[in-house]
């Protein structure tokens, strides 16, 4: 579906009319936009939940559309690799801290407290010397934080991550493939009955019925 | 043979942790040297003999619980590997037979040290340079009868460690793959993921044993 169906699929199961009806569109889209980022934000935190007990999860089809890479040069003695905003997600960074090439994977280092004492394990610190690199990463700071800073001026980080949704509007098409749209106007439904202080918790419940079925 | 490298890279693609930040390669490495010593025991213990080394002893004159005997420092033994048994030590001293003066030659087999003084004591079972017999206590061997003036040690040496990502592993290929197995369990019980490590480690055992059998019946 195109933004425009979405939309009218929507006004019709609030048995709207097509124009003139109760809800703006704007009302509508933005619930339409809410809810793809909510879909595209559920799918990801099950995919990490998951990686957690099976590293070799592989990402869920429908997040494709989302994936995204940047590559820096970092300079001497930088540590530090901004990303754009709308970042839903990091999969993996990699890194040298030597020179472009070859890239090794990063580890990513929980960011609580226990941090502190991994950093300083044996076995979990950081090590330059065998390419054994750590990152730390939290949405609200806006960038991956390496622990070993760069020792050369053409040293390389390569970021993959999950950005948010383009955003659904009249003029901008959604991210996601059309078979998430069911689930996207579902969600869509239940945000404007609750802000209409309608809560319609099953409509809610089979928002997420829809997406443990889009998880593969 | 399989390379440092080659082991860690197996163990994390069997124990799925390639990217888990909780087993780093340093500790991967740490683990499967302590599942190569382990193999190695285990070979010892069957009877493999790759890993036998000798050291000729330099004996003294001591005293166990007012008995004379000689004594050597464990320590020449060279890279003696301390959770393995010391199979024997040829020994050899000079003694008069028939009025003259021969060397004897014996091979001495170790005794647990609360019967070693019972039987230097015994006028029936004493040790004799025909029949030698040693104890170790407190990092000393100690033989009898004092009259050894040379022992050679026969006994198994540790493997060394793996460091470097291109050291080769020791162990024989046919076993290798043990060591990654002994790994991945050590792995996986710690995560939490089997429920029975003792079931896990007798079933290893119990490969390895019939793998030793049928590389000896070949």
């Amino acid at each position: 579906m195109n933004s425009a169906e979405m939309l009218s699929s929507l006004r019709t199961l609030l048995d709207e009319k097509v124009s003139g009806g109760f809800y703006e569109d704007a009302d509508l889209y933005n619930a339409l936009r809410s809810g793809e980022l909510e879909l595209a934000t559920r799918l990801f935190a099950v995919y990490k939940a998951k990686t957690e007990q099976n590293k070799g999860e592989a990402l869920p089809f429908v997040l494709t559309p989302l994936y995204n890479e940047i590559e820096q040069v970092m300079g001497a003695g930088v540590a530090t690799i901004p990303l754009p905003n709308g970042v839903i997600g990091i999969l993996s960074v990699q890194y040298n801290h030597s020179g472009p090439s070859p890239l090794y994977p990063v580890y990513s280092r929980d960011v609580s407290s226990v941090k502190h004492f991994s950093k300083n394990n044996y076995f979990l610190k950081s090590d330059k010397n065998k390419n054994v690199y750590y990152f730390t990463y939290t949405p609200i700071s806006g960038y991956v934080e390496l622990e070993t800073p760069s020792e050369s001026e053409d040293s390389l980080a390569h970021v993959c991550y999950i950005k948010h949704p383009s955003g659904i509007s009249a003029l901008v098409q959604p991210t996601l493939e059309s078979n998430t749209h069911e689930a996207i106007i579902q969600y869509a439904l239940w945000y404007i009955l609750r802000k209409d202080k309608d809560y319609q918790a099953q409509e809610y419940q089979k928002f997420l019925s829809m997406v443990q079925t889009l998880y593969f | 043979m399989s390379t440092l490298k080659i082991l860690r890279d197996l163990v994390f693609l069997d124990a799925k942790i390639e990217s888990d930040p909780d087993f780093p390669p340093a500790r991967i490495d740490y683990l499967i040297n302590q599942s190569q010593r382990y193999v190695q025991s285990k070979l010892n213990r069957l009877g493999f003999k790759k890993f036998e080394t000798t050291a000729d002893l330099v004996l003294s004159v001591t005293t166990f619980v007012g008995m004379t005997t000689k004594s050597a420092a464990i320590t020449q033994l060279t890279g003696y590997m301390e959770t393995s048994p010391i199979k024997y030590i040829n020994t050899s001293g000079m003694e008069i037979i028939n009025g003259i003066n021969s060397m004897v030659h014996g091979q001495a087999f170790e005794l647990p040290d609360e019967i070693f003084r019972e039987r230097i004591i015994s006028s029936i079972s004493v040790p004799t340079l025909k029949y030698p017999k040693f104890m170790r206590t407190a990092n000393f061997l100690h033989f009898y009868p004092y009259t050894i003036t040379s022992a050679k040690a026969f006994y198994y040496r540790s493997l060394n460690d793996l460091t470097d990502d291109n050291d080769l592993t020791e162990i024989p290929i046919e076993f290798e793959l043990f060591i990654v197995e002994k790994t991945v369990i050590d792995i996986l019980n710690r995560k939490g993921v089997i429920q029975d490590m003792q079931k896990a480690v007798a079933s290893l055992d119990r490969k390895i044993a019939d793998k030793y059998q049928e590389t000896q019946s070949q």
